[in-house]
């Protein structure tokens, strides 16, 4: 697929345009400040961008923004935002400013085994979420007392629609029928008295804020 | 007041006993009727009686008082030489010749009195000389008066009737005699306009009660005379107020000249604790002198406590007393009278550096202690700066370098394919690498969480509440984000708080309280543990308190009841 990438490192811009060419993508763009990248896409227009957060010129979260901006003008773009920080913090403010759509959250590390990158850029295009599953794992451990009810096998499925995956993803990442894994959806969504009627990407946010929600937001 | 001394007491209990004479003389003997011997002996007995109180009164000035005791004695002696008494007693002759030795001295005494005034020395040469010569001329006139008197009480037929006076007289002598008071008087009136003249403006305010009530008496008798046309006798409630008054307004300055040499140490006390700015009003109620005023030394003079340049003064009435050492720190500049009240001045002076003195330390350590913090806080600050900026070197070179080698490595697995044996050194290498960047990342976050910098305090609480093994609630009200000092410090404050719980409390949950109040930022952590924390002890907290105060802040740790342990911080932020 057609790529643009935005990280103000060279390193490790030039690395990963190198790492996604060998992937069988082409890297249409290339990017080191945030203030290039709506021009660059107007002119590419890609099939997904990839964003760095930390960049200039504040070097703080200048690439959740850049993910906002990107999606008020192109509502279909997918967005993936790399990060070196394992934060739900993060995650949510990327599920916000994106309108938890066809936006995702990896680790930079998480980009150098094969499969994961491929299957993160795969799930994007779809029109999936993508959370990176340490994220995930830091939100369950925290939530191990509420989780008590689950079976184990309840757990991995419920990681696995934290990440972001579709039933038909939890399905063969499981090696399970689609049926089964519908049946121990509902029975997670019933079990943590999460509103079932959700589906896909809206499932994603509110089991992620049922997660979350030993550490509420900020009081308005 | 004292204990009147020996000489006091005598010239009081003298004078009392020649009061009695006098009265019984007056009872046995007199013709006037009864009020006129009653005004005469009383007019004494206030001299004395208010003479006795002033030496009283100020023992540390008894000349005036002295004077005024002895006035009074003279008074109550000479009294019987205008008695007007019927008899032949000899015991009598006696005395109105003694009486008639004294009379002069009464007016070299009250001159004396008046020119000595308020301190009881002859300040100046001209009114020595002029007093000493009244009191020789007095002498003279006591002569004169005891021969006269000597010749008439001896004379055949006497029956109290008067001398034919040496004072009121008729014979040629007494024009001479007559002219020499003249002259006296003249003089007199000259030195006293000068010494008036000279005053200062505190010794006026002294001069004026005997002066000023004189001469309200002098208006009154002036009054009385038209109206009553002369010839008529002095109205008694009148006399009798002159009598009182008199003697009375010379007490009345003495005391209002008085400083209390009793409450010395509370004049030092009141000196002493004067803030530097109303050192000057100190000094002035002190000392009784409102034109005082206080210099503070300066590289090129002195100034005054509104920072205005002072000039000394030389002669003019005003002078200069240094405090402390040489150069002094500083100078009042007091009236010239003052120098004669040597104790009083040297208290004062005393008190005035110990005021300067803790002024000037209080100063000293203030700006001391303002150093400390301001270096406190500046090492707190860059301590914070060089975390985000170890944390941003790390992110932005090692972790981007560590990175790369992933990439490569990744490249590389891809061309090798199916070579088993390099395929699994890559796959070692990898997991290595994986395992590097994990470590490097949580090294990064404790260095300096990026969240904390990028999201901001709550943010990062949340995420050290997250990474606690217990449930930790966390309410937070913050609508805006302190300043980056300020977030770093509470952050580690709440961070070793959570460790101290995790490791110490043996809790099950704890809770963590984010609020600002006006530009007080107030966090709590409290536990539901075993307690036991105390501030004094250990270095993690110890190091909370350190941070809290770098930025005027403060941390306190109380137990909770039932269990558990509140450690609650608070600091201004704006």
């Amino acid at each position: 697929m057609r790529l643009v990438l935005v990280d103000d490192v060279w390193l490790a811009r030039e690395g990963l345009a190198r790492l996604l060419t060998a992937h069988g993508h082409t890297v249409v763009g290339l990017a080191g400040h945030p203030d290039e990248v709506p021009e660059l896409v107007r002119r590419t227009a890609p099939d997904l961008a990839i964003l760095d957060i930390r960049m200039p010129p504040t070097f703080t979260d200048e690439g959740l923004r850049l993910a906002g901006a990107l999606r008020e003008q192109h509502a279909d773009l997918p967005l993936l935002v790399l990060s070196q920080y394992v934060e739900p913090a993060y995650v949510q403010t990327v599920l916000e400013l994106t309108g938890s759509r066809r936006c995702g959250y990896l680790l930079k590390d998480h980009l150098l085994d094969a499969a994961q990158l491929d299957a993160a850029l795969d799930r994007l295009v779809a029109g999936e979420l993508v959370v990176d599953p340490a994220v995930v794992e830091v939100l369950l451990e925290d939530n191990q007392d509420p989780l008590a009810v689950l079976t184990p096998r309840e757990r991995d499925v419920l990681a696995l629609m934290a990440e972001g995956l579709t039933d038909r993803g939890i399905a063969e990442r499981l090696f399970v029928s689609l049926n089964t894994v519908g049946t121990h959806v509902q029975r997670v969504l019933r079990k943590l008295d999460i509103p079932s009627g959700a589906t896909d990407n809206r499932r994603v946010l509110a089991v992620l804020t049922y997660l979350d929600r030993t550490t509420p937001r900020p009081n308005p | 007041m004292r204990r009147p001394d020996a000489l006091t007491a005598g010239l009081a209990a003298a004078t009392v006993l020649v009061a009695i004479v006098d009265t019984k003389m007056a009872i046995s003997a007199g013709r006037q009727p009864a009020e006129f011997y009653i005004l005469e002996i009383s007019a004494a007995l206030v001299w004395a009686g208010v003479g006795t109180l002033a030496v009283l009164i100020r023992p540390d000035r008894p000349g005036v008082g002295r004077l005024m005791q002895l006035l009074g004695l003279v008074l109550m002696l000479d009294a019987p030489a205008g008695f007007e008494l019927t008899t032949s007693d000899r015991w009598v002759a006696v005395d109105l010749v003694l009486a008639h030795a004294a009379q002069p001295f009464q007016i070299a005494l009250f001159a004396h009195i008046l020119l000595a005034y308020p301190a009881g020395t002859l300040r100046h040469p001209p009114e020595r000389r002029l007093i000493g010569t009244t009191y020789g001329w007095s002498a003279v006139v006591g002569v004169v008066g005891v021969i006269d008197t000597v010749a008439v009480v001896t004379a055949p037929g006497w029956v109290g009737a008067r001398p034919p006076g040496a004072i009121t007289g008729g014979r040629p002598s007494s024009v001479l005699m007559n002219s020499v008071w003249l002259v006296l008087t003249a003089v007199f009136l000259v030195l006293l306009v000068d010494k008036i003249r000279r005053a200062t403006r505190r010794e006026r305010r002294v001069l004026a009660y005997p002066f000023g009530s004189g001469l309200l008496i002098l208006l009154l008798f002036l009054i009385v005379l038209v109206f009553t046309a002369a010839s008529a006798n002095i109205p008694i409630p009148l006399a009798y107020l002159a009598v009182l008054v008199g003697p009375g307004a010379f007490l009345a300055g003495l005391v209002r000249e008085r400083l209390s040499y009793g409450s010395l140490a509370e004049l030092v006390r009141t000196i002493e604790r004067a803030p530097v700015g109303q050192l000057q009003e100190a000094l002035r109620r002190a000392l009784r002198d409102p034109g005082l005023q206080v210099g503070f030394a300066r590289a090129n003079g002195y100034v005054g406590e509104g920072g205005d340049v002072l000039t000394l003064p030389t002669g003019n009435g005003r002078a200069v007393l240094p405090i402390g050492g040489r150069p002094p720190i500083a100078v009042v500049l007091h009236d010239a009278s003052l120098t004669s009240e040597p104790t009083l001045l040297n208290a004062a002076s005393a008190a005035a550096r110990l005021a300067l003195d803790n002024a000037r330390l209080h100063a000293l350590v203030q700006e001391q202690l303002a150093d400390v913090r301001a270096s406190r806080r500046r090492i707190i600050e860059a301590g914070a700066d060089q975390r985000r900026r170890l944390e941003r070197d790390l992110h932005d070179g090692a972790q981007q370098r560590m990175l790369a080698v992933g990439i490569a490595l990744q490249l590389l697995q891809r061309q090798l394919g199916d070579e088993a044996a390099a395929a699994e050194l890559l796959t070692e290498a990898r997991t290595e690498l994986d395992a590097a960047l994990a470590e490097l990342r949580e090294l990064a976050r404790g260095i300096h969480p990026a969240v904390l910098t990028e999201q901001g305090l709550s943010a990062a609480v949340r995420t050290l509440a997250r990474r606690v093994p217990i449930p930790v609630t966390v309410e937070d009200s913050l609508s805006t984000r302190p300043a980056p000092a300020v977030e770093s410090a509470v952050y580690f404050i709440v961070s070793e708080a959570l460790n101290n719980v995790v490791k110490h409390a043996r809790a099950t949950s704890a809770r963590i309280t984010l609020c600002r109040n006006e530009n007080r930022l107030h966090v709590e952590v409290v536990d539901d543990g075993v307690g036991g924390a105390d501030a004094g002890l250990g270095s993690g907290l110890r190091g909370m308190a350190d941070r809290a105060a770098a930025f005027d802040g403060t941390v306190s740790v109380t137990a909770v009841r039932p269990s558990g342990t509140r450690v609650a911080v608070e600091l201004p932020c704006d």
